[in-house]
This record gives C-alpha cells, structure tokens and sequence, in this order.
C-alpha cells in the first residue's frame, strides 16, 4: 500500500539561503574598498570605489620569465623556456604602493578581512577572462610552524575564497616539508636555492588535470615555480595566479 | 545638465557621510517611527510636521537618487513599524491590572524581578496573574511596582508566589512642564500600575524556583554581592557592587552625590565601558597564555553577554555586549568592522525588544556618548596632535573630550547640571576603574570557588577604591558642579545638529585631504565648504528661498510670540500641597509656597528637590526675588527646606502666626544662616511694580483671626495680585473664619482668577465667596490625600456657580498667562501613555 502523500515543506535552495546569509552579513559588515577603506555600493562589482577602481586597473595574465611582461599588452612574450612549471601567471596589480602595504596588512599584520575580497575579485577577474579554465585550485603552503604563527595562510584564505566563487574544488595538494627561511630577507638570487625542494605533493593528479596554483606575491617566483615543479611532476599543467606582481628590476 | 550635476554632488555628499550603510538607515527609520509613535499619541500638531518631514526625507531619497523604489518602499515599512511598535509596546493590554485603579483588590503574582530594599521600603515587581474583586477572581496581566513600607517583613525574593491586598494606583504622568513623567518610565520598564500594601497585608504562596536562567544570575549576582560585603568595609564594598553591578540602593547618598557632581556618575550604571573592560580583560588574559585563534573570541562573546546579563541588560551593557560581538564577529568571519553600523545594530536589536527605551536617559546618554566617541574621536586627535600633546594622555584625553561633548547638552538638559570637573574626574578615573573592575569581578568570581584567592583579589582593589572615594570627595569643592537652566527641546535639537553640521564638514574636509595635503580645515571652510552649493545656480536659489523664508518665520515668531511681556502665574503640581510661581512682565519671581511632603512620611523637603527646583530651572529662573510663605504647614513651606541654599532666595515673606514645628524651626533658621531677610506679614501690605502691577496682602488683619477652625489655616496670607484689568486671589489654606472675615472686609472682592482655599477643603461659604469674587476661573490645588479634599460640596458649589475649574491632580501644572486684560490657561498632562 502507498504511503499517504506528504507534502514536505520544502527547503530553501542551499544557493538561496546562502544568498540569504551572505546578504545578512552584508548588512552587517558592509564592504569597504580595499585601498581607501571607504564604505562600498552594493552595486560595485570590484572591491574598490569608484575613486581607486579607476586609478588601478587589473593588469591580467602574464608573463612569467624576467622579460618585461607589459611590453606586449600582456600578451604572452613566447619567451616561457620550455619546461619552466608555470605556464602563465595572472595578477591583479603591481607589488607598490598602498598595494604593498595593503598587502603586508594582510600577511603580516593580520588583515584577513582582506582574503574575501582580494579573492572574490580575483575569481572575478579570472572568471572575465576565461583564464585557463583550471579544474582544480591549489594555495602555495606555508610550513606547519609558520602557520601556527601567523594563524593563518593568507594564500590558502585566498584559494578557498577563489575556489567558492569559481565553484570549483580547492585543495591542500601541496604541502611545505621543509622549514625554509623567509624570502623577504634574501636576495633574488639566494631565494631559488632557498626553496628547493621545500614542496612536497601530498596525493596523485590525473595526468593532464589543470590546476591553477594561488599565492599572495610573486616576485622572483622562485617559491611559485618549484611548487609547480612539484605539481607538474605528477602530470598537472599549473596555472598561477597571484594578487600582486613585482616586476624584475 | 544642471539637475544631473545636483544629483551627483548631492550623492557624493550624502555617501561621505552615511556610505551605503544600509542598516544605518533602516536604523534611523526605525527610530523616526518610534519618535512618530509618539507625538501622535501625545502631541499630535508636532506629529504632522514630523511624518511630514519623514516623507520628504524618503521623497528626496528617491529623487536624487540614493534609493530606487524599493528601498524607499522598504523604509517606509520600517518607519511604519516603528510607530506600530511604539503605539503597541505604550498601549497596557487590555487585561492589564490598569483597569482596577483605585480599588481595593487582592493580588496573586509572581516576583519577577530581585527586589530592592532600601532605608525605608522594599520594593518587588510583580508579575499580576490573578485579581480577586467583589465580583470574584479573574485572570489579570500587567507587572505591578509594589512598594512596602518598613522593613520588618522585607524578605521576599525573587520568584515568590505572593498574595497581597491593595489600591492599585496609577502612576503620575508628567505633572508640571520640565518635569518627569513617571508613569512612561515605569511604562517603558514594563510596570503598568503601582501598589502600596500594608506589610500585613502581604503574604508569601510559594518559596521561589530559582531554577530559571535569570533566576540563577539573581542567585550568582547574590552571592557575588554577599561575598564583597563580607571582604571590603563599608563604603568601599558598596562602591565595589555599585560599579560592578550598577546597584546602589546601599551606597551611601554622599558618596553617590559626589560621583555625581563629579561627573561620573556613569561609572555606576554599568555603562559600556564596564563591558568593553571585561572584553578587553578576556582578550587579554587569553594572548597571555598564548591561546590564539578563535576560542577566545568566541568565549569574550559569550562571556560579554554574560556580565550584561548578570547585571540586568541595561541599554548601555546590551549596547556594548552586541557592538564588541560585532567587533569580535568580524574578526571570526574575515569580515571588516564597521562601528557605525555596529551600533546602528544594537540600537535597533534594542528597540526591538523595547521601543520605548528610546526616551530614556540611560538609552540616550550611552548612545550618545558612543556616537561622540566615534565621530568626535578624529577632529579632537587632529585638534590635540596640532596642539601638542603627548601621545600617552592624546588618546584618552581624546576619548574622554568626545564622550563629553557629546553628552554635556544632553545632560544638562535632563540633569539641569553643568559637572564643570568631568574631563579632569573622568581622566582621573578611568585608570582606576579599569583594575577595579578587573579585580573586583575576578575577587567576587574567585571568591565563590576559592574565598580565599578572592579575598586576596579584593583587597588589592581595596586601595583603589579608597582612592576614587577620596579624589570624588573634590568634586564638591565649589566650582566643579553648578547649576545650569536646562535647554528648551527645539535649543537642544538644534544644537546636536550644529554638532552634526560641524561632523559633515570635517569629514568631507578630511576627504578634499587626501588629495590636497596642504589643506587646513579653516582654509577649506573659508574657500570650499559651501562652494559647490553656490555655484550650481538651482542649488543656490533653493538655498537663498529657504534663507528668506528662516528669516521670515523667525521675524514673524518675534512678532507673534513676544517674549516676557505677560505675567506668568503657574500653579505647580505638588501633589497635596500649594506652590505657585508668579513671573512678573518686569522679570521679577515670586514664589508664593513650596509645596511639601507631610512629615510623617518623609522629609518635608524632598518636594523642593523633585518638583519645586526642577521646574524652576526648565522656566530659566536662576533667582527667587521674593518667596511667601502663606502659613507654617509643611505641605506649604515643606520645599523651601530645600531650595534654601540652592538657589538664591531674596527674601522671606512669613504668616504673622508662628508653629512650633521643628522644621519650621529649621527652615527660618537656614535662612537666618544664609543671611536671607524674613519678614512678617500682614493686611495692609503691598508691593508695586511699575504703575501696572500690584501685590497686596488681604488678610489676616493685625489683630489676626481667631475662631473655629485651625488658627494656622486661616491666619493664611492671603494674596491680591492685580495686573492691569487682571486680579488674581492667592487663598493659602484659609477656613470658614478666615473667609467671612476676608468677605467682611472686602465686600468689593472681585477677581479673574481664584485659587480655591485649603486644597478644596470642607468649606460651608463657598458659594458666598464665588458669589462676591465673581471668578472667571478656579483653581484647586491638590493631590492624593486622606482628608476628603476636594470636598463634594465644594465642586458642587463650583458648578452651580457655574466657575470653570482645574484641578492640579487631574490637570498637573497649571499656567495661566495674561498680558492684562486676557486669561490664557495651559494644563500639563501627559497622555504619552494610553490610559
């Protein structure tokens, strides 16, 4: 015999009610441009008024060798050596300025306030210009004792907010074996031999599986370039992208 | 061309102050709603001018575009909610114990609320369940004050079953202008009605369930205060729970006089910054033992609220408790801090749960305080940074100047108070407070689980409690706390809104800063401020119309409403009791009796205190020129016992007939010691002013009255006030004797105004008196009493005489104004709540 029809009371959609939540939060905790702190429009697609969206535009993929990456309106120069791990970068600014210390704010200074918005842009941005379609997204690690320190990994922050936004899954593929020392405190030179071999892969990739790997600054990408390293050894292509790009003098 | 630029320099204008906080306008909605709510229950011609203007408000919203349809569709609801909230929360419910006023009822209810005990009285709230009348026992809502008299069987707690037999009494609404309306706050507290029992007469059903989350936080905060009391010495432990707690029926009155003249009688009231302390504490002792992360903010939260809790979710704690969880959630979900609209939040969170805490003082003063302290903070640091002040003392000096600012015109207007020494108490204080609140809450804590570590914890606070009881004893040094004549409400308004004027133009000066360094803010004043405005043509048309028609309204408003020019008499509401100011065209004060509390009550002065000063300064009058006794009961004389020394008394105008009454005594004794001429009356007397004015004394003869009756009544002074066409009788509290003597000697008696003898007390030659004085209005003054007064067959004899009357118990104060020829008469009443 048929059980007697039930009518349930439907859920909300999970999507709506997160909306819900999100839109709660929103009233809450209004969002305020990154660089000037003052209070958003809810109309603002980027995380910037009108006043600072206009003085800084989003400079997009690049090029990763230590040619000048703008020269070519951001195309990419060709000149990537066969084999470097990365096959492109996209960043959103340029390491000066109130972009630097916004960014020491975040890292350094305990701003992870910052991680929602820098990364809900950059999914953006990532999303506009259907850069590399990646199909997984990995954060740069940090060591154990390094996080525990800081609290957090400001690039991890970053990937998980880019991951929810692209809806695509993020995961702690990577993981730093070695404690190495900061690069900050070292030349450009010392710091490829800094990091080598400080990554190791925690799982199997799917050989052919495009993954774009997440941090905060690339500089020398010494950093970025042996995770890949690490990454491309299990047959990924990895993507990069960052938040601030500190072109080579 | 020009509307599109008018639309962005208004948006841009309106984004560097609000930005889009949403919840801040919904907030302000909401608070226009309850402001609505109320003057269309109490002053309905301010209700059209205000809906009004919030519909222009929202209009101009749309118009220039800060909002589409939908929001501005959006707020009007939140402003409709408000009034409907107002309206709701203001209205008793029908079941409420409100509809047995005046009977004799017995009461069955639950104490609901810990009890206060002072000197004299205990005082429960009650939770009424059910009545029982004549008619039988019914069902009843509403809480019930009941205040019991002696303290032989003060020792109910909370949670009770109490039965009891009483009057319920309406509490008093406003009664005279300036003054407090008792029965909104009580209202606003949640207590519909007012009991006063015999102790007899009040029996305990049931022991208390203390099983309840508030009951425990009773139970805790009990034994929190029991165990203080057992480690410090008096003054200091009192001082220790009145900080703590925000209690402060033990506290002795001197030293709670003191924080008061000193300023800082917030610290007493569990303020926010009491709540920011135990934060800050939490925070602190977490990072010391090196836990990081989220478990320490997630336990301040908890804990925050907690200690608001535990002291009775004042407006002031609840405010702090949900803008520092705002501080701290940001934090929890990566999310930036916005402290206006943080406290937007808790407001709203507030009046929420009660709309009506928007007219209390507590609400006001912490919310203003706050907002001070966030907009105010910067102009005062840049000011201090210019003036070069040294890092340590600019933050708090900073924190401290703001807080002030923005609750001195607010203070004054409530307090009638200038505490001169605030800045420098306040200062002085902040420090302390911040380790005796820390001591203090971890030693009654501790002291629960180890008595011995909280002994120690309390001890340590012990030096520093001595030390703020002995630095507020300075405040009563002459100089540091003087009083002021309290701002009218539109004086007030306008003031704050000068302030925000200030707020508007330095935050749009701080923003040209960021891109012209070298910009000082009078520089920007002088050159830019309004420059924008002027220049658009529209825009400064609009603002030369709204100038012209200021001026006009204010001419117009010199033209209509003159100012002093009239004689102003006011029959105060005293309860039972007579006062009555006279405020003569030429600025010269009389006031012809103080009212009084009768002496087996209490203090015959106290009258003076709550009623009799407080409205002498709402009418600006700094300076008794004359006051008159009319006869030496203390229900007459009783508040000048007070205003004696605080206010300057020119002279003493006495009833030739002497009592022996110890306060009497007192008072002309105080005046003696204050150097103030007493002056016997009699008939014959009389003072001029001008060829216009005249006062004269009636009665009693020099051979004074003798008879029936009480030969202090009816040796009244009694008083012709003669104003151009305009005479006024002033009776005093005279009896049958008095009068046919006083009609005797004046068959001519004719006057406009009368105030009615002795309260309106038995008086068989009413209907001659009406008869012979002929007035075209009378006025009886009194209040509750025992005495039968007004007597029935004085009001029947008014209505046969067909004389218009008004009765200070029905009608609170009563003005009447003349210029000479016509009457005008003013009642207070408050019908803010409705009946």
């Amino acid at each position: 015999m048929a059980k007697p029809e039930v009518e349930k009371t439907a859920p909300l959609p999970t999507k709506f009610r997160f909306a819900l939540i999100e839109n709660l939060l929103q009233l809450l905790f209004p969002d305020r441009c990154l660089l000037c702190r003052s209070l958003l429009s809810p109309a603002s697609v980027r995380p910037l008024c009108s006043k600072c969206d206009s003085s800084s535009l989003p400079i997009g993929p690049l090029c990763t060798c230590n040619c000048n990456p703008e020269r070519d309106h951001f195309q990419p120069c060709g000149c990537l050596k066969p084999g470097y791990p990365l096959r492109s970068l996209f960043a959103l600014a340029h390491y000066e300025g109130r972009w630097r210390n916004l960014l020491h704010d975040f890292k350094y200074r305990g701003r992870r306030s910052l991680a929602r918005p820098l990364g809900r842009w950059l999914a953006e941005e990532l999303r506009r210009q259907c850069y590399c379609r990646p199909q997984i997204i990995v954060p740069v690690p940090l060591h154990r004792n390094r996080e525990r320190d800081r609290g957090f990994n400001q690039s991890a922050l970053l990937a998980r907010q880019v991951a929810q936004e692209l809806q695509i899954p993020c995961s702690g593929l990577l993981i730093r074996s070695r404690e190495t020392e900061s690069q900050t405190k070292i030349s450009r030179r010392e710091r490829l031999l800094n990091v080598r071999g400080a990554f190791l892969c925690q799982a199997k990739i799917e050989p052919g599986t495009t993954v774009l790997l997440i941090d905060d600054i690339f500089s020398t990408g010494a950093t970025m370039s042996e995770a890949a390293k690490c990454l491309q050894r299990s047959g990924a292509l990895v993507y990069g992208a960052v938040v601030a790009f500190n072109p080579p003098r | 061309m020009i509307t599109a630029d008018n639309t962005v320099t208004t948006q841009s204008w309106f984004r560097s102050i609000l930005g889009n906080r949403d919840l801040v306008l919904v907030t302000m909605a909401y608070v226009a709603g309850i402001i609505l709510g109320r003057f269309w229950i109490a002053e309905t011609p301010l209700f059209y001018w205000f809906a009004g203007g919030s519909f222009i408000s929202l209009a101009a919203l749309r118009f220039f575009g800060l909002a589409n349809n939908y929001r501005v569709g959006l707020l009007f609801l939140v402003l409709s909610s408000g009034v409907v909230a107002f309206v709701f929360t203001a209205t008793p419910s029908a079941k409420s114990i409100l509809q047995y006023t005046g009977k004799h009822v017995y009461i069955e209810g639950v104490v609901v609320e810990e009890p206060f005990f002072d000197q004299e009285s205990s005082a429960y709230l009650l939770q009424v369940e059910t009545v029982e009348t004549g008619n039988g026992r019914e069902n009843a809502g509403g809480r019930l004050l009941v205040r019991i008299y002696g303290n032989d069987h003060a020792d109910f707690q909370y949670g009770d079953w109490l039965r009891l037999r009483a009057v319920i009494v309406e509490p008093k609404g406003l009664r005279n202008p300036g003054g407090f309306d008792y029965r909104f706050f009580l209202r606003s507290q949640g207590t519909d009605a007012l009991a006063y029992p015999n102790p007899s007469q009040v029996d305990r059903l049931e022991t208390s369930k203390t099983n309840t989350l508030a009951g425990s936080a009773i139970n805790l905060r009990q034994q929190m205060i029991a165990f203080i009391n057992t480690t410090l010495p008096v003054p200091s432990s009192n001082l220790l729970t009145a900080i703590l707690f925000g209690r402060r029926e033990q506290l002795p009155a001197a030293v709670e006089e003191n924080f008061r003249k000193a300023g800082t009688g917030h610290l007493m009231a569990v303020s926010g910054l009491h709540v920011g302390l135990v934060a800050a504490m939490i925070i602190g002792l977490f990072s010391r033992l090196r836990f990081k992360g989220r478990l320490p903010l997630i336990l301040a939260i908890v804990l925050v609220f907690a200690y608001a809790y535990l002291t009775g979710m004042r407006p002031s704690a609840l405010r702090a408790a949900i803008m520092i969880s705002m501080v701290m959630g940001a934090v929890l979900l990566d999310r930036e801090n916005d402290l206006p609209t943080a406290i937007s939040f808790a407001a709203l969170v507030t009046l929420f749960f009660n709309p009506l805490l928007l007219f209390s003082v507590g609400f006001q003063l912490s919310y203003t305080a706050t907002l001070a302290l966030i907009y105010l903070y910067r102009p005062l640091d840049q000011l201090l940074v210019a003036a070069r002040i040294p890092g340590f003392i600019r933050a708090p000096l900073a924190v401290t100047t703001a807080a002030q600012i923005g609750v001195l015109p607010l203070s004054i207007y409530y307090f009638h108070h200038l505490a001169a020494g605030a800045l420098l108490f306040n200062l002085l204080f902040l420090p302390l407070i911040a380790f005796v609140v820390g001591f203090g809450l971890a030693g009654a804590l501790f002291g629960l689980i180890i008595p011995f570590a909280g002994e120690l914890l309390l001890w340590a606070a012990r030096p520093l409690l001595e030390l703020l009881l002995f630095i507020s004893a300075f405040s009563s040094i002459p100089g540091f706390y003087f009083a002021l004549s309290p701002p009218r409400t539109p004086t007030l308004v306008i003031t704050y809104l000068f302030i925000i004027g200030f707020l508007v133009s330095y935050y749009s000066w701080e923003k040209r800063l960021a891109a012209r360094k070298d910009l000082s803010y009078v520089a920007y004043l002088k050159a830019g401020a309004g420059r924008h405005y002027l220049k658009n043509p529209r825009l400064s048309k609009t603002v030369t119309i709204l100038a012209f028609f200021t001026a006009v309204i204010f001419v117009w408003t010199g033209i209509l409403f003159p100012g002093q020019k009239d004689l102003n008499i006011t029959f105060i509401d005293v309860g039972q009791g007579a006062s009555v100011l006279l405020e003569t065209p030429c600025g010269v004060n009389i006031l012809v009796d103080a009212g009084g509390e009768p002496t087996y009550s209490a203090d015959p002065g106290v009258t003076g205190e709550k009623v009799v000063l407080p409205f002498l300064r709402y009418q600006g009058i700094s300076e008794i020129d004359l006051a008159i006794v009319t006869h030496p009961h203390e229900d007459h004389f009783g508040g000048f016992l007070y205003l004696v020394g605080q206010i300057p008394i020119g002279g003493f105008l006495i009833s030739p007939v002497s009592s022996d009454s110890p306060h009497y005594l007192n008072l002309l004794n105080k005046a003696a010691g204050e150097g103030i001429p007493v002056e016997v009356a009699s008939a014959g007397l009389s003072w001029r002013s001008g060829s216009e004015l005249q006062l004269r004394v009636l009665s009693p003869p020099d051979d004074l009255i003798r008879g029936d009756g009480s030969e202090l009544n009816n040796n009244s002074l009694v008083l012709l006030l003669q104003y151009k066409e305009v005479e006024v009788l002033l009776t005093g509290d005279i009896e049958n004797t008095a009068v046919l003597d006083l009609l005797n000697r004046y068959p001519d008696l004719n006057v406009d105004l009368l105030q009615i003898p002795h309260h309106g007390g038995y008086l068989p030659s009413i209907a001659k008196l009406l008869e012979t004085a002929q007035p075209d209005l009378a006025v009886i003054q009194v209040g509750v009493n025992s005495f039968g007064h007004p007597h029935p067959h004085l009001l029947e004899a008014l209505e046969e005489a067909g004389v218009p009357f008004y009765r200070t118990d029905f009608h609170g104060a009563i003005i009447c104004r003349t210029n000479g020829r016509e009457l005008e008469v003013t009642v207070t009443g408050s019908p803010a709540v409705v009946r």
